[in-house]
């Protein structure tokens, strides 16, 4: 832990929604980082019922570190594009909520989950259309197929028949180290590539497979994020 | 499968309590036991830390429970 420097946020108040985005239903995040603001991972409550996870996560976080900033082009698109409003209190939806105030309890707060539900009221009452992204956020590695280890950094413990993973041919004991191109930590950040798919683009995958590197190609169908 | 925040952090062997003005949000929070230097609610300075130290950050994004 010594090898960290440790911050625990407790509201959405004057949050950069730049750089933290998530997947909001969560109860719980960690995002692994560095003082330019790039992303080394992210991982989630759902992973936390073995902790050995997260210990394996922060030390993929160091070793992408010691490689600061020669990787920053992987890196990059860990970070979403500008988001439409730049912190929670900006979501129209939220402006009931008031002035960015220091918070001590639970009451007062910008909860992480207003996040979600306050961007998804505001472009209704926009009369925008609601992008599919929006409608089923964040889909979890499983929507492909994909079943991970919460004990490795993102190790196949099993794949759905006919499912876009065995049909790229990804095997159990697959250690995932790029998915999208993008050095993976967790359960999280597959599921971040995932969310942030431009659909139709297939999904590169880089695995060590019996200590040997393989490639694999995720293609996903029409639909697959709602079906 | 919801391990608490603070066993997890306890497991981690976090040590310090944060001083001064955070002390209501640490009893809130119920982090009394631990210790260690967490920045509570200034991701600004723990940017600053970790740019002095040239030390990665984890930010844990968790609200009172």
């Amino acid at each position: 832990m010594d090898r960290f420097v440790c911050v625990r946020i407790v509201q959405g108040w004057g949050l950069d929604l730049a750089v933290f985005q998530f997947d909001w239903r969560q109860a719980w995040m960690v995002f692994l980082m560095n003082a330019d603001r790039a992303l080394y991972g992210r991982y989630d409550a759902r992973e936390a019922d073995d902790l050995i996870g997260l210990r394996k996560a922060m030390e993929g976080a160091l070793e992408l570190h010691d490689l600061w900033p020669a990787n920053k082009p992987d890196l990059a698109k860990k970070v979403g594009p500008a988001p439409r409003w730049k912190a929670p209190e900006e979501i129209p939806a939220l402006q009931e909520k008031g002035k960015p105030r220091a918070v001590v309890g639970r009451d007062g707060c910008i909860h992480c989950h207003n996040v979600l539900e306050g961007t998804t009221k505001s472009i209704k009452a926009l009369g925008e259309p609601m992008p599919e992204r929006y409608l089923a956020p964040y889909p979890t590695p499983q929507r492909v197929g994909i079943m991970l280890s919460t004990k490795e950094r993102a190790t196949v413990t099993d794949i759905d028949r006919r499912s876009p993973a065995e049909k790229a041919g990804l095997i159990v004991g697959d250690r995932i180290l790029k998915f999208g191109g993008q050095p993976i930590l967790s359960w999280a950040d597959v599921q971040w590539v995932l969310y942030m798919n431009p659909d139709p683009e297939p999904i590169g995958v880089d695995v060590e497979r019996d200590g040997k590197p393989a490639t694999a190609t995720l293609v996903l169908p029409a639909g697959w994020r709602t079906r | 499968m919801k391990t608490s925040l603070l066993a997890i952090l306890a497991l981690l062997a976090l040590p310090a309590p944060p001083a001064g003005d955070k002390e209501k949000l640490r009893e809130a929070l119920g982090d009394q036991a631990l210790v260690g230097p967490w920045i509570y609610d200034d991701l600004e300075a723990g940017i600053a830390e970790a740019a002095r130290t040239r030390k990665p950050l984890m930010v844990v994004l968790r609200c009172v429970p």
